[in-house]
């Protein structure tokens, strides 16, 4: 009886961060549902149009390139930041004198506003001093649009590296001996001992990087071009709201986004097998 | 209490006074002193023209002058978005006539108060009237009306072999501009310079880009016109006699190279051709087959915020800046062509402005952007369809446009 | 470090070449291709993986218990991480009116890191994230530090559940709620009010303010606590010889982090605020990033912006690495 009433008080302690986690969240996704029942404008008044948005956006070409190329940017940018934070991060845990200066330097271009780091890679092959340095020429979007990309990994590969850092600093170092004593040769290591001990970290970090990059806005954004016709899922969203003002359009965008953000955790979760993140 | 607490209480003493300090900060938008007017960057001089008027507020107001983005997207988000969230932060605007049908629907502009109907509709143009009615109430005011016309040295037009005192075909203007070695360049005002060439081609050849209010609107672009205009603008980008509506038109026909330019006449008095002048000779906008070539035209007008906290004092503004006097300045000074044909008419016009017949003609055969709500999505419907030029096919493109701007009407993706 | 394995003669030597031959070839780039002032960078990047070459050489039948691989890769990184920093450097110091084509911020002015705090759209757009974004972690921290008690204690039902959920909300793209936001202050007529976007703004800073308050407490050592409760500390006692020493300074430094991160979230603060006096700082720069004419504002915004976190990350970057990573 009285470990229930505790436990009943305890998540009494829970309701406040609860309510305003429905009161910001479930509510506005709520209303984004009902909104994609509509054709909605602030001008052009509202209608319900029941599902037709839906079944139109199934059905569009347009929309499927969109996530397809927000899903190509996001594998390329993830597969290329666990590359390099895995290189990295193992380099960095070899060369232990640099770790406190280095633990600093690999987050900021993270804690960087993503809007300067896009700007600033975008202006980069814009004239910048990618242009300069290999005769780029005139960038179209499509070169910015690699550069932003870029850039993007630049932004999320000091937080892999560092993970990657700190996890091998924790694998024990009587472990790794034993397995050396053991004749284990450096694969057998790695597989073995390593890997398993750095596994749930990364597998975490490599999760969140996923959804992370899947949700990039800003980038897109700045090299938007009226002729270009690669378009990202929140691209194309945000236009469709912001720009041609078609609420209930964006807003069945939306609800797709997030059950695509919700299909790609459910693939990335189990498939990295994370536990760390939770 | 300990140290970790002082220091807690100091921290959350700053970042209260912080906050309020910057709760207070708030925008300047709430002064009720001041009329806004908001006008497109790169629009006509209304700085002058606010001074001149001003007085007509009355002693208590003062009038300020607040530039929207050039870009005609981000123009029509921004007003959308502040009229909708802040209608009484905006007081007069400065609209391309294509905008009011969308913004008057939407309850955005208030209706010119019968009192001053007279004077600001009487003796306007029908094309720039009909794009201030929404259901019947007249919510703007016409202002400017502005046709292309065809700019050219005199010089190059002779060796082009080309008869200026008939109406000249497209065909005859891109092989001329071809042997010569010349281009043939045309202007992209505030971002629409597109869609105005492709619907004056469609024009010309006899159809209509847009028929119909509505979402279920007629699109014309799907036929015979549409074919028409689309081999016009593969042509054009085919013989590399220019790149098509573009922000340096201007520039560029001033250039070495610069043959013919289609523009209104505001590119007389542009800075850059100012020394050119008096070699300058304009007519009418090519034709395409044998009829009359229809010019695209663009209405300006003046509209009041439904929002405006001094709704009266700003229609007498309105009425200042609609008067014949100061229009006919605007005309002066700027190419600008007036709504009211009256004013072109006028001696001191005429004899200031050495192509005022040659625009007069113009305007009466010009039609400007179609009366719909949807104006915004048709227009980007149609640029995305027809750029870059050198992409356009006539099989392909009147095709996807026109299923571009249907389903920009009905409000989908193409 | 790891005493066990030993680079072996061979792996250092290779890595030895390896550094050479790529010092050897960005020279050559550098000096062929790159224009000056550039070329100077790409030299001395050349320089010192040259000499890491030359010197691996000469240690490669040591004892020293160096990785010359990893020495290599930690170079990469350096420059990795440093070239586009020195970029944004670069970009925030041309000169007004000009665009700057070389790497090296040759000729620097510093007037824009002036400019930003003039009267202007900038300024006001920090003041309204230090507004929005100070708020909304405000009020987050207020109610995540109770709920991560809570999510803490293995005896509230449904507690994973709960803790996944907010999870989930971190991960959520946080545009999506941009729009809805928009709608809602303007139908209750809040549109134009900069402190109601704070209330929007609390899904971008509860969930990061919960998961990392769950992570204090759990490294918190509890077996102090209980051993401090039963002693029979009171209220005030317990938070003075636990809360205090072993709470305060890490639930600050989170404060920081959510102030930050809720800061940088561009798109709810471009998609609520209709005007443009309105805007949060990124969406401010969001904007007049559009216009490359003014990426030196930007870059000098986002300079500023960067400077009081690295401040507090130099300061504590131990405390908040551990934080983070573990």
């Amino acid at each position: 009886m009285t470990a229930r009433r505790s436990g009943l008080r305890r998540l009494g302690w829970l309701l406040p961060a609860v309510v305003v986690l429905v009161l910001v969240t479930v509510v506005p996704l709520g209303r984004v549902v009902w909104t994609s029942l509509h054709r909605s404008s602030p001008t052009t008044g509202s209608e319900l149009v029941g599902l037709d948005n839906y079944t139109h956006l199934v059905a569009s070409r347009e929309w499927w390139l969109a996530v397809a190329t927000s899903l190509v940017l996001v594998a390329g940018v993830v597969l290329v930041q666990l590359a390099l934070g895995l290189v990295f991060g193992a380099a960095l845990h070899r060369v232990g004198v640099v770790w406190p200066v280095a633990r600093v330097v690999v987050l900021v271009p993270l804690v960087l506003l993503s809007v300067v780091s896009v700007v600033t890679w975008r202006d980069a092959v814009n004239g910048g001093f990618l242009t300069s340095w290999f005769d780029l020429g005139e960038a179209g979007p499509f070169a910015q649009l690699v550069a932003v990309t870029v850039g993007e990994t630049w932004r999320g590969t000091g937080m892999v590296t560092a993970v990657v850092a700190l996890s091998l600093a924790q694998v024990t170092a009587s472990l790794s001996a034993s397995a050396v004593a053991d004749g284990a040769t450096g694969l057998q290591r790695w597989r073995r001992v390593v890997l398993p001990s750095i596994g749930p970290a990364v597998a975490g970090v490599a999760a969140f990087r996923v959804l992370d990059t899947y949700r990039v806005l800003d980038g897109p954004l700045l090299t938007d071009d009226p002729s270009a016709r690669l378009q990202t899922a929140p691209l194309l969203t945000w236009t469709t709201q912001f720009t041609a003002l078609e609420l209930g359009l964006g807003a069945a965008m939306s609800v797709l986004v997030v059950i695509g953000a919700a299909v790609l955790a459910a693939i990335v979760v189990p498939l990295f097998r994370v536990r760390r993140l939770l | 209490m300990s140290r970790g607490g002082r220091v807690a209480r100091t921290a959350l003493t700053t970042v209260a006074l912080v906050l309020v300090a910057s709760a207070c900060g708030s925008s300047s938008s709430d002064d009720p002193s001041v009329v806004r007017w908001y006008v497109a960057a790169g629009d006509v001089g209304s700085t002058a023209l606010a001074e001149t008027c001003e007085p007509s507020l009355g002693e208590d107001l003062s009038l300020e002058v607040v530039e929207l983005p050039a870009d005609p997207d981000a123009l029509h988000t921004t007003l959308v978005r502040r009229l909708d969230a802040d209608p009484s932060s905006v007081d007069l605007m400065t609209l391309d006539g294509a905008l009011v049908p969308e913004l008057g629907t939407a309850g955005f502009l208030a209706p010119v108060p019968s009192a001053a109907r007279t004077a600001l509709a009487d003796g306007v143009l029908p094309q720039a009237l009909e794009q201030t009615v929404v259901d019947d109430r007249m919510v703007a005011a016409p202002w400017l009306f502005d046709p292309q016309l065809l700019w050219f040295r005199n010089v190059t037009a002779e060796r082009a072999g080309l008869d200026v005192t008939k109406p000249i075909a497209w065909a005859d203007l891109i092989s001329g501009a071809r042997r010569l070695g010349v281009s043939v360049q045309m202007t992209d005002d505030l971002g629409s310079g597109l869609v105005d060439w492709v619907s004056a081609l469609v024009a010309s050849s006899g159809g209509t880009l847009l028929q119909g209010a509505g979402p279920d609107a007629k699109v014309g672009l799907g036929g015979a016109p549409g074919r028409q205009a689309a081999a016009l603008v593969q042509q054009v980008a085919e013989s590399g006699v220019g790149p098509g509506p573009d922000a340096a038109a201007v520039e560029a026909f001033a250039g070495i190279d610069g043959g013919f330019l289609l523009a209104p006449g505001t590119a007389y008095t542009d800075p850059s051709l100012t020394a050119l002048q008096p070699e300058l000779g304009v007519v009418q906008y090519p034709r395409v087959g044998e009829t009359e070539a229809v010019p695209p035209a663009r209405g300006t007008v003046l509209a009041v915020s439904a929002g405006s906290r001094h709704r009266s004092e700003v229609f007498d503004l309105v009425q200042c800046l609609a008067a014949d006097e100061t229009v006919a300045s605007i005309v002066l000074s700027t190419g600008h062509a007036p709504a009211r044909p009256a004013v072109l008419a006028d001696r001191s016009v005429r004899s200031a402005l050495p192509f005022a017949r040659t625009l007069a003609a113009a305007q009466k055969a010009a039609r400007p952007a179609p009366v719909t709500p949807y104006w915004t999505a048709v227009r980007r419907a149609v640029v995305d369809t027809w750029s870059p030029i050198s992409g356009v096919t006539t099989d392909r493109t009147p095709t996807d446009s026109q299923a571009a701007v249907r389903a920009a009407l009905r409000g989908e993706l193409p | 470090m790891n005493v066990a394995s030993h680079p072996s003669i061979r792996s250092r030597l290779a890595a030895s070449v390896v550094a050479f031959l790529l010092g050897f070839a960005m020279a050559n780039v550098g000096l062929i291709v790159v224009p000056r002032p550039d070329t100077w960078l790409w030299l001395a990047a050349a320089i010192v993986l040259m000499v890491t070459g030359v010197v691996g050489v000469l240690v490669a039948d040591t004892r020293r218990d160096v990785s010359l691989w990893a020495v290599l890769g930690v170079e990469l990184l350096t420059l990795f991480t440093l070239a586009p920093l020195l970029w944004v450097l670069s970009t925030a110091t041309v000169a007004e009116g000009s665009r700057r084509t070389t790497l090296w911020p040759g000729d620097a002015t510093w007037s824009a890191f002036g400019e930003v705090w003039d009267a202007g759209p900038v300024r006001t757009a920090m003041g309204t994230s230090l507004l929005v974004a100070g708020l909304a972690t405000v009020v987050a921290m207020l109610v995540a530090a109770p709920a991560a008690h809570a999510l803490m204690h293995r005896d509230a039902p449904g507690r994973r559940w709960w803790y996944v959920a907010f999870v989930a909300a971190l991960v959520l793209p946080t545009f999506v709620l941009g729009a809805p936001a928009a709608a809602q202050l303007l139908a209750l007529d809040l549109a134009t009010s900069r402190l109601a976007m704070a209330v929007p703004t609390l899904a971008v800073a509860l969930p990061i303010a919960v998961w990392l308050t769950v992570r204090v407490l759990r490294r918190a050592p509890w077996s102090l606590y209980d051993a401090v409760r039963a002693d029979g500390a009171s209220v005030g006692q317990r938070l003075r010889h636990f809360a205090v020493p072993h709470l305060a300074l890490d639930l600050g430094l989170v404060t920081i982090l959510v102030f930050f991160w809720t800061s940088a979230d561009v798109a709810l603060g471009a998609a609520m605020a209709p005007t443009d006096d309105q805007r949060t700082l990124p969406a401010t720069l969001l904007a007049l990033g559009a216009d490359p004419e003014s990426s030196r504002l930007v870059a000098a915004a986002g300079l500023w912006w960067l400077l009081p976190l690295v401040l507090v990350a130099t300061v504590f970057s131990r405390r908040l690495v551990s934080l983070l990573g573990r």
